[in-house]
């Protein structure tokens, strides 16, 4: 391994009596890596370690070859978009980023152009003069994605980016995070969705439970995840219209109504995955978001446990 | 970029924010307003008997013990909680500065957003009763008390409720009671550990600004100018040193 971008030696943050990571050692290089675990697996637990939000309670972390907490030196260094959608809603989407901008030493002009930038880049030019109050989940993503853009960080740390960005957007995300990548900056990218993972990179850091459960191991999530059956979510106001439409994919086996969309089975879902978007941008089927619901992830998961013998 | 400019930057950045949140402005205004309203409402239709105790009154209670108690208590819980109940902690400390200075930071920018509102409020209406009553009030030290009380206050006030907001779970329940039962009914009692409140220093400050040699009614003990002044600063000093130290050390967890 070349250059080491985090690096963790029995990593562990207790919350009282609950475990949030428990002894994780990981070592991982230059590029894109996926951390990938459902709800409450640990992940955002280890972002927040990662980006100096939280103190473990025992181990050692290096991240960019410094100790994240209380460090401002590294926090110029990282881009961080956290999980919730929440921000300051009296600003507009340009004040907030300019904030960032302005910490971080540029003029008010360089500042300005800086945002201008990002913003074309991640698509927001038409919504940067809006208040936050007014955004969607979707546009609030993406405001987030492009804070953590901001001045070209060595290192993006995305906790769940795409939750709630319809298609579209999620598309052109996913082609920033390649760019940047390509540019040299490494990535951090947090999912419980294994196909937006796979998407973007074969690296990959397994969380469940807390602890480490695989490094790497893509091809074996894959394989199991072609076994196991997962049942997606999609939000749609059109759900007759879209269960018709599913049904024509013979890797869907059922269709169940949801108040705010429908509830597909399916199987064989990496093969299913890239079939549908193909679809959705053809067709723009009035799909809002679609992501596997967590039940299935955490079978997934289980298998993958028993299978480590763990 | 010098971390002295950072520094300023992110004070100024949080005062502008906190100036286009309608409820803190609002109730900064509400702050600044409600005096003036009843002091005019006094003037115009009131009677007042006993001009200088009138004026102690009005300064104590409507600035000292509401501006400056119930807007630091609003404001200094605000400092913390209101990133932490709405999720954008990551985003304050962002920052790229120690967290201690952050604090520092956040503190003064919470500070001047109150001064913003109260001071002018003050000023004004020192002015409109030197303008009624100009050769019955302010014979002792005048503007320069009243000024020394209301930012003293708004200094340790917020000292104290920055640091309730980083420590104690429901802080602005806490310092409410705290507000209502220790610093006013203490603060303004005639028992002596009255002088382990803020309030009581207010009060020495705004007695000695308003009344002839500083006396008041019944000869109660009153600290000195200086006094009250070194126990604002000291109250602000180390409650702000230990609101530094806990944001230092404080993992928080419901991010």
């Amino acid at each position: 391994m070349g250059e080491v971008t985090l690096e963790a030696e029995r990593l562990t943050k207790w919350y009282g009596n609950i475990i949030g990571i428990n002894d994780v050692n990981m070592r991982i290089g230059g590029g894109i890596h996926g951390l990938l675990g459902v709800n409450g697996s640990g992940k955002s637990t280890l972002i927040k370690i990662i980006t100096g939000m939280m103190r473990q309670s025992k181990g050692s972390i290096r991240v960019l070859g410094e100790e994240p907490w209380d460090n401002p030196r590294l926090r110029r260094r990282i881009g961080y978009c956290p999980e919730g959608p929440s921000m300051y809603d009296e600003l507009t989407g340009e004040e907030f980023l300019l904030r960032k901008a302005l910490y971080h030493g540029l003029s008010m002009s360089e500042a300005l152009a800086e945002v201008k930038r990002i913003a074309e880049e991640v698509e927001l030019t038409d919504f940067v003069a809006r208040k936050l109050k007014g955004y969607s989940r979707g546009m609030r993503q993406r405001l987030k994605f492009a804070n953590a853009l901001l001045l070209d960080p060595e290192l993006l740390v995305l906790d769940e980016p795409l939750n709630g960005t319809d298609p579209f957007a999620r598309l052109r995300m996913m082609e920033v995070i390649r760019e940047r990548a390509r540019g040299g900056a490494h990535v951090l990218f947090a999912s419980h969705i294994l196909f937006e993972v796979e998407e973007l990179t074969e690296n990959v850091i397994v969380l469940h439970k807390g602890t480490l459960l695989a490094e790497g191991r893509i091809w074996e999530i894959r394989a199991l995840m072609d076994k196991v059956p997962l049942k997606i979510f999609f939000r749609t106001d059109q759900p007759y219209e879209l269960s018709e439409a599913l049904l024509a994919f013979q890797e869907v086996e059922g269709i169940f109504k949801h108040p705010s969309g429908v509830v597909a089975h399916v199987r064989r879902p990496l093969e299913f995955y890239p079939k549908f978007q193909r679809y959705i941008l053809e067709e723009r089927p009035g799909v809002e978001e679609f992501y596997p619901l967590d039940e299935s992830l955490e079978n997934l998961f289980s298998y993958l446990l028993k299978g480590a013998g763990t | 970029m010098s971390t002295l400019n950072v520094f300023l930057r992110s004070l100024w950045l949080k005062y502008s924010q906190e100036l286009k949140r309608p409820r803190s402005f609002f109730m900064g205004i509400f702050f600044a307003a409600a005096p003036l309203i009843f002091l005019t409402a006094v003037l115009k239709w009131g009677e007042v008997t006993d001009v200088e105790d009138f004026a102690v009154g009005y300064f104590l209670f409507l600035y000292g013990g509401m501006s400056v108690l119930f807007f630091s208590i609003v404001m200094g819980i605000g400092l913390y909680q209101r990133e932490v109940d709405g999720g954008t902690v990551p985003y304050m400390l962002e920052v790229p500065l120690k967290r201690y200075q952050i604090h520092f930071s956040r503190y003064i920018s919470a500070v001047m957003f109150q001064m913003t509102f109260v001071v002018p409020s003050l000023l004004i209406s020192h002015l409109a009763l030197l303008k009624w009553w100009g050769d019955k009030i302010g014979e002792g030290g005048g503007l320069p008390l009243l000024l020394i009380m209301t930012i003293g206050g708004i200094f340790a006030y917020t000292a104290i409720f920055t640091l309730l907001s980083l420590t104690i779970p429901k802080p602005l329940l806490v310092s409410f009671m705290y507000g209502l039962f220790w610093e006013y009914l203490v603060g303004i009692s005639t028992l002596r550990m009255k002088s382990l409140t803020v309030m009581y220093y207010l009060k020495s400050l705004t007695i000695r600004s308003i009344m002839k040699g500083g006396t008041y009614i019944g000869g109660e003990k009153l600290a000195g100018a200086a006094d009250s002044s070194y126990a604002l600063i000291l109250a602000s000093v180390v409650f702000l040193l230990l609101g530094a130290i806990v944001l230092s050390v404080k993992n928080f967890e419901k991010i």
